[in-house]
C-alpha cells in the first residue's frame, strides 16, 4: 500500500508538473492562475445556465430524478472515448515502465498505480462538466442528505467501469496493431470505425431520448440487460436503493481488482509485445534520388504525420467526415440532405450550410498547433541543419494545405453535384476554404510556437493535451460561434454576401498579420527553442 | 578552422553562468578533446557552436565566418553528432541519409558511395531499409554517424560519440577520426572516457563550472602523468 501511494503520488506530481509549477515565478503564476480561473467560471458558467435549461426541461416532463442518472451515463460515454487515446500510453507505454519493472515493485502495484492515475485524470475531467450540472440540479432541486451520499459516491466512482473498459479496447486495438507490420495503419483504421459508431450513435441520440421517453415503463429493463452498473446507479437514485449503491460499489470495485490482478501476471509480457518490432535486413543499396530542400522537408513532414494515429485521426477527422458526408449525399435527393441537417424549414440555403461547413471543418483542422512539440527530442537535428527557421515553417504550413485542401476541394466538387451549387458559388466556397485553411495552420503553428511542448511523453500527450493544441481547437471553435451570432443578429440589416466579404477580408489581413509574425517573431522562437 | 571567443551562456533568469568567458581555437587537421565533469559547460558548448543554442555573449567563427551572422554557412561547414542518437523513428535507415544528403545538397553518386561505404563499416548495410524505430540505440547511433559523415564536413563536433558502440564500431569510428583529421578535418569532441581522448587527441581542453581551466598540446600538458590524474587533480 505504501509503495502504491509512492508511485501514485510521483505519477501525479510528474504528470501534473507540480514542481515546474511551484518554481514558476510568483508574478507569472499569479498570471496564470488568473487565467486559468477567468476561464474556468466562464465555463463554469456557460454550462451551469444550459443544465439549468435541462432541469426545466426534465421537470416539464416530469422526470427530474433522471436527470442526473442521464448526465452520469453521458460522462461515463465521454471518459470511455476519452480514455480508449490515452489508455495504451498511461498504462503500458509509459517511460518509466522499464525503470520500474527492474525495481522490487511487483507488476500489480505498478498497473494499479497507472490506473488509479488514469481513473483520477478522468474524474478532474468529467468534474468540470458535471459539477455545474449538479450544482443546477442542487438549486432547483430539493436535495436531502441521501441525494448527497448518493450523487458523491456515484460520481466518485463513475470513471471506473469505463476507464477499465476503455483500457482493455485500447490494449486491443494496439495489440492486434503489434501484429501487423503496419501498426500505425491498423490503429488509425480501427480508431476511425470506432470514432463512426460513436458519431453514429450521438446523431441518434434523439431518437435514443424519444424512445426512452415512450417506453419509460420498459426502461428499467432496457437498462438492466444492455448494462447493468448503469442499472443499479439508476435504480439506487431513482428509490434510494442502498442494496443498489453497494452493489455498484461492489462491482467497482471488484471490476477494479479483476483487472488488476489479471492483467498484471501478463504486464511484462504486454509490454514487451507492444515494443517488440521487426526488421527485415535484407536491404540492398539502390539508385538514390535527390530532392530539393522545400521537398525533402515536406516528405519528412509527410512521413512524420502518417507514422502517428492520433496525430492523423486527431487533424483529420473533420476532413475526413466531410469526405464521408459528400459521398453519402450522392445517395440522397437535395431536399432529402437538407431534411436530414434539419435546415428544410429554415430559410438558409445549401451553398450556405456546405460554405459553413467547410470553413468550420478547415478553421478546426490544423495540424500546425502540435507539429513544433512533435519534433521533441529530434528537433537538434532541424536546427543544426543549413536550413533557415522560414524553411521549417513552411514545410509544416505546407502539411497543413495538403491534409486539408485536397479532400475539401474534392468535397466541394462532389456537393456542386449532390446540392446543385453554382460554379460561382463553388469557387466562393473553394476560396474560403483555402483562406481558412492557410489561417488556420499559420495561427497553429504561431501558438505551438508560443507553447511547445517538447519534452512529452507520447504524441498523446501532445495532440491531445497540450495547451497548443487546445487553444487552436477552442479559439477557431469560439470565433466561429461568435461570426454566427452576429450574422444572426444583423441578418435583418445586412447582406450574406456582404458579411462574407467582410469576413473573407479580415481573414486574408489576419493570415498577412500571421505571415508577418511568423517571419519575425517565428524565426527568434525556433531560434530560442531547445 | 574553429574559434571561439570570449563565449558566455547562462540559462532562463540564472545569474550564474554554464560557460564563462571560453576562448578556444581548434586548427585544421586538429582532433581537440573537451573534457569536464558532469555539468562543467561542455554540451552547453557544444550546442552553441552547432547553432542548437543562443549566444548570450562573445562570438563562435567557423572558417572566419560568425555563427551568429550567417549560421546557415557555417552549419553546411559542420557535422554534429549528439550523446542521444534522436531521429525521426517514421523514416527508414536510409531515408533518413537521403534526407541529410538532401540538405547538403550531396550529389547523387557521392552519397550512394559514402552511404554504401559507411554502413558497411558500420555493418549497419542490411538494415538500411528499416524504420529507425526498429532500430536498437547502438544502430541509431552508427546512423546518426553516418548522417554526420556524408557531407564531408570540414568541421566535426561529437558529444560522447563513443556511447552506446559496440567495440568494433568504437575502433572503426576512432579510424575515421583519424582519417577525416589526415584529409584536414577539424574535430571536437567531448568525452568521459579519458584515455579514448588521450590517445586520439592532439590538443585538450578541461573546463570547470563553466571556465576553461587548462588547455594545450596533450603531451605539454600531461607531462609524465596520464591525463585522468591531471583532471583529477585539477578537479580537486
Amino acid at each position: 500500500m505504501k509503495m502504491l501511494w509512492l508511485l501514485l503520488k510521483t505519477n501525479i506530481i510528474n504528470s501534473l508538473k507540480i514542481n515546474k509549477i511551484l518554481k514558476t515565478s510568483k508574478m507569472k503564476l499569479v498570471m496564470y492562475s488568473l487565467v486559468v480561473i477567468g476561464l474556468s467560471v466562464s465555463f463554469f458558467t456557460s454550462i451551469f445556465l444550459s443544465a439549468i435549461d435541462v432541469v426545466v426541461l426534465f421537470y416539464q416532463y416530469n422526470l427530474i430524478n433522471l436527470m442526473l442518472v442521464v448526465f452520469f451515463v453521458m460522462a461515463s460515454f465521454i471518459t470511455f472515448f476519452f480514455t480508449i487515446y490515452n489508455a495504451k500510453g498511461s498504462l503500458f507505454n509509459a517511460n518509466d515502465n522499464n525503470m520500474l519493472l527492474s525495481m522490487p515493485i511487483k507488476s500489480s502495484v505498478i498497473l494499479a498505480s497507472r490506473l488509479i492515475s488514469l481513473i483520477i485524470f478522468n474524474l478532474l475531467t468529467i468534474l468540470i462538466f458535471m459539477v455545474p450540472v449538479i450544482i443546477a440540479y442542487i438549486t432547483k432541486v430539493n436535495v436531502n442528505f441521501n441525494d448527497y451520499l448518493f450523487i458523491f459516491t456515484i460520481f466518485i466512482l463513475l470513471p471506473i467501469i469505463p476507464t477499465i473498459l476503455a483500457s482493455l479496447f485500447g490494449y486491443l486495438v494496439a495489440y492486434i496493431a503489434s501484429k501487423s507490420n503496419n501498426k500505425s495503419m491498423i490503429e488509425l483504421l480501427m480508431s476511425f470505425l470506432f470514432i463512426i459508431v460513436f458519431v453514429y450513435i450521438s446523431n441518434s441520440s434523439n431518437q435514443i431520448l424519444t424512445y426512452v421517453i415512450k417506453n419509460l415503463n420498459s426502461l428499467e429493463n432496457i437498462i438492466k440487460w444492455s448494462f447493468y452498473p448503469i442499472y443499479l446507479v439508476y435504480k439506487a437514485f431513482m428509490e434510494y436503493d442502498y442494496l443498489s449503491l453497494v452493489l455498484y460499489i461492489v462491482i467497482n470495485v471488484s471490476l477494479f481488482l479483476i483487472f488488476i490482478t489479471i492483467l498484471s501476471k501478463s504486464f511484462k509480457r504486454i509490454i514487451a509485445k507492444l515494443h517488440e518490432s521487426k526488421t527485415k535486413s535484407n536491404y540492398q543499396m539502390k539508385h538514390l534520388k535527390a530532392s530539393s530542400i522545400k521537398k525533402t522537408l515536406l516528405i519528412k513532414e509527410i512521413k512524420r504525420y502518417f507514422s502517428s494515429p492520433i496525430y492523423l485521426l486527431n487533424t483529420s477527422f473533420g476532413v475526413l467526415m466531410l469526405i464521408v458526408f459528400a459521398l453519402s449525399s450522392i445517395f440522397f435527393a437535395k431536399e432529402q440532405l437538407l431534411e436530414f441537417l434539419d435546415l428544410s424549414a429554415n430559410s438558409i440555403t445549401s451553398f450556405q450550410i456546405v460554405l459553413l461547413g467547410v470553413a468550420f471543418i478547415t478553421f478546426m483542422s490544423s495540424t500546425t498547433s502540435s507539429s513544433i512539440s512533435l519534433e521533441g527530442k529530434n528537433f537538434w537535428l532541424l536546427k543544426t541543419l543549413p536550413i533557415t527557421p522560414k524553411q521549417i515553417i513552411s514545410a509544416k504550413v505546407w502539411l497543413n494545405l495538403l491534409v486539408v485542401l485536397p479532400l475539401t476541394f474534392l468535397a466541394i466538387i462532389i456537393f456542386k453535384f449532390t446540392l446543385l451549387l453554382t460554379i460561382t458559388e463553388v469557387l466562393i466556397i473553394m476560396l474560403v476554404a483555402f483562406l481558412f485553411t492557410i489561417c488556420a495552420a499559420q495561427f497553429g503553428l504561431l501558438i505551438n510556437l508560443k507553447f511547445p511542448k517538447m519534452d512529452a511523453s507520447s504524441d498523446t500527450a501532445v495532440v491531445k493535451r497540450s495547451i497548443s493544441s487546445v487553444i487552436s481547437l477552442c479559439v477557431p471553435l469560439v470565433l466561429i460561434i461568435i461570426l454566427i451570432n452576429i450574422y444572426t443578429q444583423l441578418s435583418n440589416n445586412i447582406n450574406f454576401n456582404i458579411f462574407l466579404l467582410i469576413i473573407m477580408v479580415s481573414v486574408f489581413i489576419i493570415i498577412i498579420i500571421e505571415k508577418i509574425l511568423l517571419n519575425t517573431w517565428g524565426v527568434k522562437r525556433i531560434r530560442k527553442i531547445d | 578552422m574553429l574559434e571561439i571567443k570570449r563565449f558566455s551562456k547562462s540559462y532562463g533568469n540564472n545569474t550564474k553562468k554554464a560557460v564563462d568567458n571560453l576562448n578556444l581555437t581548434i586548427n585544421r587537421g586538429e582532433i581537440f578533446g573537451f573534457v569536464g565533469h558532469n555539468g562543467a559547460g561542455k554540451t552547453t558548448t557544444i550546442k552553441a557552436i552547432v547553432g542548437i543554442n543562443e549566444i548570450d555573449e562573445g562570438d563562435i567563427l567557423i572558417d572566419n565566418i560568425s555563427i551568429k551572422d550567417n549560421a546557415i554557412e557555417c552549419k553546411r561547414k559542420m557535422s554534429y553528432i549528439p550523446d542521444n542518437p534522436d531521429i525521426y523513428t517514421s523514416l527508414t535507415g536510409i531515408g533518413y541519409l537521403n534526407f541529410i544528403a538532401d540538405i547538403y545538397d550531396v550529389s547523387v553518386k557521392v552519397r550512394e558511395e559514402l552511404i554504401d561505404n559507411y554502413a558497411k563499416i558500420f555493418k549497419i548495410h542490411n538494415y538500411l531499409g528499416d524504420l529507425i524505430s526498429t532500430y536498437s540505440r547502438g544502430m541509431k547511433q552508427k546512423l546518426v554517424i553516418i548522417g554526420a559523415l556524408i557531407h564531408q564536413p570540414k568541421i566535426l563536433v561529437l558529444d560522447e560519440p563513443f556511447v552506446g558502440l559496440d567495440p568494433m564500431s568504437t575502433h572503426n569510428l576512432k579510424n575515421i577520426m583519424k582519417d577525416l583529421c589526415k584529409e584536414g578535418t577539424s574535430i571536437f569532441f567531448s568525452s568521459h572516457v579519458l584515455e579514448v581522448v588521450e590517445k586520439l587527441c592532439d590538443r585538450v581542453g578541461i573546463i570547470k563550472k563553466g571556465e576553461l581551466i587548462a588547455c594545450g598540446e596533450m603531451k605539454e600538458l600531461k607531462g609524465d602523468k596520464d591525463l585522468e590524474s591531471i583532471f583529477l587533480e585539477l578537479n580537486e
